[in-house]
């Protein structure tokens, strides 16, 4: 798999992605996912304080945020984020049941989450998504 | 028998009753009375000198200037005697004393100028101007009112109670007057004895103007008399028995007719002649010898028939003869125990007897609608005994428990399933209590549900439901709880209401309250409940990841496998494809159900729903090469847009998958009414049988089973359509021709201006 210098421009650089998601297979199936249909550089993390501690040092693109999680939730997460001058201005999709989507996007949405992307999502379309959701040009998929 | 019918009824049965018989009990005394008065042959006599004196009397008692004595005939009041005014008669119907005829005793009418009724009466307007007057009415022994005493006077006065009962004194004289004056007025008599009997009576042998019987033979304790005084006497007593109303029938000591009156003669139509020497049996038909029999007194014989006998006659001309037959044997006097034969007194109870049957008839005609009534009312009576017997049982054996309570909810009565249900004893123990003090309302019922329960009270009230249901837990007598479902109903308690229609105010009724025990139920929901959310969390995970690696590798990035490994992955694929649907789908009509996921209403527009659920269908029509068309109509609704797009979906996807290549799918909505739009999907697929329209939504009811594994369905997808319309407060259903094609519609609610 080709990886792209970190500054490209186009519609096929490289982006870089933080998973963070309790479960374990469903954040490496999201991860592979993102990695074999999009090319993308993608880190994981099994918690909130994990993710956040990566997010400082990695600086990713976007972090997809699972909301249900032992410990600490995603919106716990997600304050957190907001309040660290370091990982602030990084764009944060959180993941969420389909019945609850609804409700979260109407309570984070204002708050600055750039999206909301339910679960369970189609491997295959999890990199398109969250190209659309934060704006990015489409991929193109084979 | 008689006692359940009210006054009223038979005031208005006996009403009817005489209509129908036409026979007046009034018209039959009548014509006995003017009989009676015929036979004084008083009407129409001249004027004589011991009336006038006892008109005279009754005016001097009562110190009033008039007085009259009249008998009522069939017509006319007629005026024997006067006093004091002369009249001879006056129209039966202007007098005052046809009033005596309804009440045989003394009429009073006083202050008659001052009486609306007669002030204008001729003889209170005109002369002689009469304002006061008092009647006694003239009686004879067999009760008849013949006539009145009457005594009148022009100044208006008062009469004091010796004087009525003077006037009632001169009255019995009067009568007694009639009574003298059919003895002296007699004619000749016809028939004379001929026999034996009058031979020992010491009479002459065929003497043709001499009386029946010697003073010696009627009257043996009198002393011999001289000729003339004899003679006299003789004369009397043969006056006596000719002018007698009874029949005097004298047999000899063989049973032989040897002495008849006039008065026989003419009840039985014989002259003397024809009937001496003939026996009484000879003289009745067949069936009445027997009781002729018994009036036979033979000699010797001590005791007497006592009893007065009813006899039929036959008549010459072959009629009947009702008479009342008394008995007395005739013996000679000077010689002790010496038997000269059998007198027979004959009284003609033909009237009597006229009118017995008629009130037989009248009675048994009575007795028989009585009894018909009484046997109808008494099956009725019985049909409802019977009838309130088996709801008797329905309600005490009814497996469910079931109240009856005051409006205010205290309990009336309660059958045995409630008792055993509450840990009661006997039934008997729940009477009093207050339901609602043994029930209570759900711990988590929200304030919502609290005033849809309050609302559902009142609507009961009014009349606009029939019965609302509601969960409730009710405290056991061992202090244990159970769960139940209540189905309050309501009884009206005035039939009225109902009767009157809608704008009847409405009363307050009896509360009718079923109670089943629901607590297992609710355990067992509960269960589900849990293993439904165990199945959502522990199944969609692994699945999710399942689903996810599956998907990524058929994608092909990582490599290419053989043909059949492909094929393998696959197969692998499609099935955990259907694998997530059916969890997905179970999920979401259990919470649908459950109330749990509720609908977002807002107002939106049914032709984009319809353009966004055909954009989302039209890959999957493409790949069954099936036409999807639609007319979408721009019309606002009331309707949570993800959800009715779901409905669409699914419809869609159905319509699709049962279509055959080339067939096209319609989709479409239009206004029904100002409240309403109706949406349809319409296939030319293979349609569904009549049978199964209504089946297909319920869970897992596909028309034929086949279909979960070759059309990839999960056999929820129109349970789910079914439950979200509903919510939206809309309809959904099928109609099909098998072989043409189905049409899918449902309703929903325009958005409220609101």
């Amino acid at each position: 798999m080709q990886t792209l210098p970190s500054n490209a421009t186009d519609a096929t650089l490289t982006r870089r992605v933080l998973v963070v998601d309790d479960e374990d297979d469903i954040r490496e199936v999201a991860q592979l996912s993102l990695e074999i249909m999009a090319g993308w550089e993608v880190w994981s993390a099994p918690s909130g304080e994990e993710g956040i501690r990566i997010a400082e040092t990695a600086q990713p693109d976007v972090i997809l945020l699972d909301v249900m999680m032992p410990d600490m939730d995603g919106p716990t997460t997600f304050q957190k984020l907001r309040a660290n001058p370091k990982t602030r201005d990084i764009p944060v999709i959180l993941l969420t049941a389909k019945v609850r989507a609804r409700l979260v996007k109407q309570q984070f949405l204002p708050l600055g989450v750039r999206g909301v992307i339910t679960k369970p999502f189609d491997a295959t379309k999890l990199a398109d998504q969250v190209a659309e959701t934060v704006g990015w040009d489409p991929l193109e998929l084979s | 028998m008689r006692l359940f019918f009210s006054n009223g009824f038979t005031r208005a049965f006996l009403a009817d009753f005489m209509v129908s018989t036409g026979l007046d009990v009034a018209e039959v005394y009548e014509a006995a009375r003017l009989a009676a008065l015929d036979r004084c042959g008083i009407l129409d006599t001249a004027p004589e000198s011991q009336w006038d004196n006892l008109c005279r009397l009754a005016a001097q008692i009562c110190e009033a200037p008039i007085a009259l004595i009249g008998f009522i005939d069939r017509s006319r009041y007629w005026v024997k005697a006067s006093y004091g005014w002369s009249i001879e008669e006056l129209p039966r119907e202007k007098s005052w004393c046809a009033q005596a005829l309804c009440r045989p005793e003394p009429l009073l009418l006083t202050d008659l100028h001052e009486d609306e009724r007669y002030k204008n009466h001729p003889l209170v307007a005109r002369d002689p101007h009469i304002c006061a007057y008092v009647s006694q009415p003239l009686i004879d022994a067999e009760g008849f009112v013949l006539g009145t005493l009457s005594v009148m006077d022009p100044q208006p006065r008062r009469f004091s109670l010796a004087q009525l009962q003077g006037l009632q004194t001169v009255a019995e004289q009067v009568m007694a007057q009639l009574q003298l004056r059919r003895f002296w007025q007699l004619e000749e008599p016809t028939v004379y004895p001929t026999t034996s009997v009058a031979a020992a009576l010491g009479q002459p042998e065929a003497h043709g103007t001499e009386p029946p019987f010697s003073s010696k033979g009627w009257d043996p304790t009198h002393p011999q008399v001289n000729g003339d005084a004899q003679r006299a006497h003789e004369q009397l007593y043969r006056r006596i028995v000719d002018t007698a109303q009874e029949g005097i029938w004298v047999v000899d000591e063989q049973g032989k007719t040897c002495f008849i009156n006039r008065r026989l003669g003419q009840l039985l139509g014989y002259t003397a002649p024809e009937m001496l020497g003939r026996s009484l049996a000879d003289f009745v038909e067949v069936d009445q010898r027997q009781r002729v029999q018994r009036l036979a007194i033979q000699p010797g014989q001590s005791a007497y028939p006592p009893e007065q006998v009813e006899i039929c006659w036959r008549r010459k001309d072959g009629s009947p003869l009702w008479s009342l037959v008394s008995t007395s044997p005739m013996l000679e006097p000077e010689q002790e125990g010496g038997f000269l034969g059998t007198l027979y007194m004959v009284i003609d109870i033909s009237l009597r007897k006229q009118a017995e049957a008629q009130l037989r008839q009248v009675n048994e005609e009575l007795e028989r609608r009585v009894e018909a009534r009484t046997a109808e009312w008494m099956q009725a009576n019985r049909a409802l005994a019977e009838s309130e017997e088996r709801f008797r049982s329905i309600f005490t054996e009814a497996p469910i428990g079931i109240a009856l309570t005051h409006p205010q909810g205290s309990i009336l009565t309660a059958n045995r399933a409630l008792a055993e249900m509450l840990g009661y004893a006997d039934a008997s123990e729940l009477v009093g209590l207050h339901l609602g003090s043994l029930a209570q309302a759900s711990p988590d019922m929200t304030p919502e549900e609290q005033q849809q329960e309050a609302r559902q009270q009142e609507r009961l009230a009014k009349g606009e439901i029939h019965s609302y249901q509601q969960v409730r837990r009710f405290l056991r007598r061992d202090g244990r709880w159970i769960w139940t479902q209540l189905t309050f109903g309501r009884i009206s308690t005035s039939e009225a209401v109902q009767g009157e229609g809608a704008d009847a105010a409405p009363e307050e009724g009896y509360g009718l309250t079923m109670v089943e025990d629901i607590t297992e139920r609710q355990a067992l929901e509960g269960m589900k409940d849990e293993f439904i959310s165990i199945v959502s969390h522990e199944l969609r995970t692994p699945l999710t990841s399942i689903h996810g690696a599956l998907s990524l590798m058929a994608t092909g990035k990582l490599g290419s496998l053989l043909p059949k490994g492909e094929r393998l992955l696959q197969i692998a694929v499609t099935n955990t494809e259907r694998l997530v649907r059916l969890v997905n789908d179970i999920l979401d009509l259990d919470r649908m159900e459950a109330g749990s996921l509720s609908m977002e209403k807002k107002p939106c527009d049914a032709g984009e729903l319809i353009r966004y659920a055909v954009e989302t269908m039209r890959a999957m029509a493409e790949q069954a090469q099936v036409h999807l068309v639609s007319q979408p109509l721009s019309v606002t609704v009331q309707a949570d847009p993800d959800r009715i797009i779901q409905t669409l979906t699914n419809l869609l996807s159905n319509a699709i998958k049962f279509s055959p290549a080339g067939a096209t799918v319609q989709v479409g909505v239009k206004q029904r009414h100002a409240h309403q739009v109706i949406f349809w999907v319409q296939d030319q697929g293979r349609g569904i049988p009549a049978a199964n329209l209504e089946t297909i939504f319920h869970r897992f009811k596909q028309v034929d089973s086949s279909d979960s594994r070759e059309k990839g369905g999960t056999g929820l997808g129109l349970a789910i359509c079914r439950s979200i319309v509903r919510q939206h407060g809309g309809r959904i259903w099928a109609e099909s021709e098998v072989g043409k094609g189905s049409l899918f519609l449902f309703t929903l609610p325009l958005s409220s201006p609101d």
